[in-house]
């Protein structure tokens, strides 16, 4: 699964750390979803979502292997 | 959204401070008694006969207490992926644990034709020493 938070967050300008205060998790948790390392619960996807003001699915894409 | 947050799986975790007493208290156990050991030996002999057992019990007992208390303390940003992290370890520690109990004595059987059983204890403080170590290290490598 592949994401646009690294994009998302550029367009805010905020750094993994200020995201992941915004979202109330660690800094950790962004750098492994952002290399695709972890795939996010619903919850933080959502939370995800809120901050940057687009859908789930603009966020996280399947891919064919998927 | 905290509503949504209830309903996400959860551990009950002790609170970040237990880390510091887990610590101490493994800690005192290692270093304290083990001086107690060596001076009590020297200064009386006899009553170090007489206790001997007892700290060696105690000495244990406090140190799986401190990694107990250690181990479920809760980190300072405790969230999904620590979560997932802390359940890999001690899947990891579980099998560990149940490949020495099961590799050791056949070992000690080979080796040296004896039968040999592993101690409880033993086991505990190798169970939680390896779900410390191995969520240590993913933790860091996330």
């Amino acid at each position: 699964m592949k994401n646009t938070i690294k994009v998302e967050r550029a367009k805010l300008n905020i750094t993994q750390s200020e995201l992941a205060e915004k979202i109330g998790v660690s800094r950790q948790t962004i750098n492994s979803i952002e290399i695709g390392r972890y795939v996010p619960s619903t919850t933080l996807a959502l939370k995800l979502s809120k901050l940057f003001g687009i859908t789930v699915n603009e966020i996280f894409k399947l891919e064919e292997d998927d | 959204m905290e509503n949504l947050q209830k309903h996400q799986p959860q551990l009950r975790l002790l609170p970040n401070y237990f880390k510091k007493i887990g610590m101490g208290l493994f800690l005192f156990a290692m270093i304290v008694l083990k001086l107690v050991f060596i001076y009590l030996k020297e200064l009386n002999p006899v009553w170090f006969e007489n206790c001997h057992d007892f700290l060696r019990i105690v000495g244990f007992d406090i140190s799986i207490i401190g990694l107990l208390l250690f181990a479920f303390a809760k980190d300072e940003i405790e969230d999904e992926l620590t979560l997932l992290i802390r359940l890999q370890s001690i899947a990891y520690a579980f099998i560990f644990v149940i490949l020495f109990v099961v590799i050791k004595p056949l070992y000690a059987f080979i080796d040296s034709n004896q039968i040999s059983e592993v101690d409880g204890k033993l086991i505990i403080i190798l169970m939680l020493v390896v779900y410390i170590s191995t969520f240590i290290l993913r933790k860091k490598k996330m």
